[in-house]
């Protein structure tokens, strides 16, 4: 189990937060800490997942590739 | 300007030709601007026959089907057909009517929140409340449809916002955003070199095609390097389309109820090249075992999909043609043996003995369904679309149909939706109107959207249904029978639904046919003169489709039909030696 943090711009929209966690849920990841910020036209979203490390780089990946996500960081 | 008849004006620019759909009092401003327009519009008997029919649309020409709906009922309907989209990758729009503004969350007349409904399984969906971003918002869930990987993308419009006035239609921005368009970047050249390495050292290489292949245009890279490698060539269900099965590279599709010798030269394979595919369970059973003895290759545009259900040796985020014709020119320039070419005539060999024992079966009481498809082949031209419904008929298709040009086999391959082939179908013949199309189909499936046939009588899209008649959920009782002792528990029909008469109801030719000469003389009159037809054709509900792998076991423990050699072991190893 990995356990990481995660801060992912998105749109400003309810679907792109709604999107981010169902990803999340879709991947079996634990959400252990989420903070949402709405600055500018962007939601950023600084989260904190655990789960096998394979899940948090899809899930990674899979936002990346998503229209609702315009940048995807890890953090630590 | 009425925001919907701008809307409507920046379809039309989009090349938007068709749509499918159904109206209600929330998207009538949408519909009040088709009045206007050159774009036509077809009215379907229900909204999951619109949704199936954009995906049929959408999968031969290779860009997004249009689906409306009305809030609702009308926006719910359309679910199944965008979870289907989405498991198959194929680029389709759904346009939902939704409740006006003021009255959204107040659980008013036909409200629903189909944004949340469809959110988990599309690309992007989102409710578009402010009138004058309705242009832009198309133009981004359209080209996001087809970006990178295809899939399905749905826009809320509450009706207020479909009548509003945006002023001058000239005055839009309608530049997509990049995120909309997230495109493939080049190969990786160092991964590609990695995958060339491992290419020159393997002995019997699988080329794996999935359905991302199709819409990637990759068939002739991937025939060509199956012949510089004398690789197999075997397909996922939705890959099945992307290459020409009579090329004597191809063995068919794999898996689950994969062709033997397809099976076979994955067990017996040291590197399989994986494109476009997922690597559903389906296909390649335990993961575990699909990594066991050989060196994993994956090329896929999604590079969430590379890792997620196999870890591969060498992972390749990218489109498959150009990966491939990066891969041929960096192998051009390798010195290597070359790879015995007796494997895959081998492979070719045991399927054809496996081909002959079935066809050498003699018939039971009904028609076998082998030869049925057969007949089918025989008599379709090259060009011929296929459609199938959900079932053992679909895995009898998958099997024995021979796809000879790109883009001819259309099937629900992700969710197996019963109910897709008639309505699939009808977006087919939309889209090639000079093509024959055909739709295989199960009496239970068939059942599902029968009422399909009403709307292809009215627009005139002639469709050849074939019903493969058990009276049966075969593919349920095939289970039943094999994994749970023969309690038969509700697979059989016992209800005498005249498929002849219920296609006559629709103003449809239905014929029954109880031998191959007849089934061959009705497909010929029905393809000479294009025109719709249902021919209903006994078959055995006994009969079981064979090769089964049981469901979660790897492939070498398939189940062979009683009788055929099912020393899978033996016979793997024997056509390499
Ligand atoms: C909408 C839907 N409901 C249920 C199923 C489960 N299911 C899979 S195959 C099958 C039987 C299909 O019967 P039929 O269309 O007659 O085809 P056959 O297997 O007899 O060829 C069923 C019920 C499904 N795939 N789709």
């Amino acid at each position: 189990m990995l356990r990481k943090r995660l801060v992912v711009q998105l749109s400003e929209s309810y679907e792109s937060v709604m999107k981010l966690l169902l990803l999340a849920k879709q991947g079996r990841l634990t959400l252990k800490e989420a903070s949402l910020k709405a600055n500018d036209g962007v939601i950023i979203a600084d989260l904190v997942f655990e789960g096998p490390p394979e899940k948090i780089q899809w899930f990674m990946l899979k936002t990346s590739g998503s229209p609702y996500v315009l940048e995807c960081k890890k953090i630590e | 300007m009425k925001a919907s008849d701008a809307l409507v004006r920046k379809m039309e620019d989009l090349g938007v030709e068709i749509v499918f759909g159904i109206p209600g009092g929330a998207n009538l401003p949408l519909y009040d601007s088709l009045y206007d327009s050159n774009i036509r519009s077809v009215l379907t008997k229900h909204e999951q026959h619109a949704v199936h029919a954009a995906e049929g649309y959408a999968r031969v020409k290779k860009r997004p089907g249009i689906a409306l709906a009305t809030s609702g009922p009308g926006a719910t309907n359309l679910v199944t057909g965008l979870v289907n989209a989405a498991m198959d990758s194929a680029p389709l729009v759904a346009l939902t009517g939704q409740v006006v503004r003021s009255f959204m969350g107040t659980d008013a007349f036909q409200e629903a929140d189909i944004v949340d409904v469809a959110l988990p399984h599309v690309k992007y969906a989102t409710v578009v409340l402010d009138s004058s971003k309705l242009v832009k918002e198309f133009v981004s869930a359209y080209k996001c449809a087809m970006s990178g990987r295809p899939g399905p993308t749905l826009l809320d419009l509450p009706r207020d916002v479909q009548q509003e006035d945006i002023g001058e239609f000239e005055g839009i921005d309608e530049t997509v955003e990049p995120r909309f368009l997230k495109q493939s970047l080049p190969p990786d050249e160092i991964l590609l070199e990695k995958a060339a390495e491992f290419i020159v050292e393997a002995k019997r290489v699988c080329i794996l095609v999935g359905g991302g292949a199709y819409y990637s245009d990759a068939s002739k890279e991937i025939l060509k390097l199956a012949e510089i490698l004398n690789a197999a060539v075997i397909t996922t269900t939705p890959g099945k389309t992307a290459v020409d099965e009579s090329h004597p590279n191809v063995l068919g599709v794999v898996g689950m109820h994969g062709r033997f010798e397809s099976n076979l030269a994955v067990i017996d394979s040291d590197l399989v090249l994986c494109l476009g595919t997922r690597l559903s369970d389906r296909a390649i059973g335990p993961p575990s075992e699909f990594k066991k003895s050989r060196r994993i290759i994956h090329i896929d545009v999604d590079a969430s999909e590379i890792g997620k259900n196999v870890i591969p040796d060498v992972g390749i985020s990218c489109d498959a043609k150009l990966a491939l014709s990066r891969l041929i020119d960096i192998l051009s320039t390798k010195r290597f043996s070359p790879k015995d070419p007796g494997w895959v005539l081998g492979l070719k060999e045991i399927g054809r003995s496996f081909d002959e024992y079935m066809f050498g079966q003699a018939d039971r009481s009904r028609l076998s369904s082998w030869k049925i498809v057969k007949v089918i082949r025989d008599e379709l031209p090259r060009s011929a679309i296929v459609t199938t419904g959900v079932g053992q008929h679909q895995m009898w298709a998958q099997l024995y149909f021979k796809v000879l040009e790109p883009g001819t086999f259309i099937t629900s391959a992700g969710l197996g939706t019963m109910g897709f082939g008639l309505p699939a179908a009808m977006g087919a013949k939309a889209a090639a109107p000079d093509r024959i199309v055909l739709n295989m189909d199960g009496d239970g499936s068939f059942l599902m959207t029968c009422q399909a046939l009403g709307t292809i009588v009215e627009y005139d899209f002639p469709v050849i249904t074939v019903v493969f008649d058990n009276r049966a959920l075969g593919m349920v009782r095939q289970w039943q029978d094999l994994f749970y002792k023969k309690r038969f528990k509700d697979v059989d029909i016992e209800d005498r639904t005249n498929l002849i008469k219920l296609a006559e109801a629709f103003g449809v030719e239905g014929l029954f046919v109880n031998s191959y000469e007849e089934l061959r003389i009705a497909l010929r009159r029905a393809i000479r003169n294009d025109e719709a037809i249902v021919i209903d054709v006994p078959i055995d509900k006994d009969e079981k489709v064979f090769p089964m792998v049981p469901p979660g076991k790897w492939l070498a423990d398939v189940i062979l039909p009683p009788g055929f050699s099912n020393n899978v072991e033996e016979t793997a190893s024997s056509p390499a030696k």
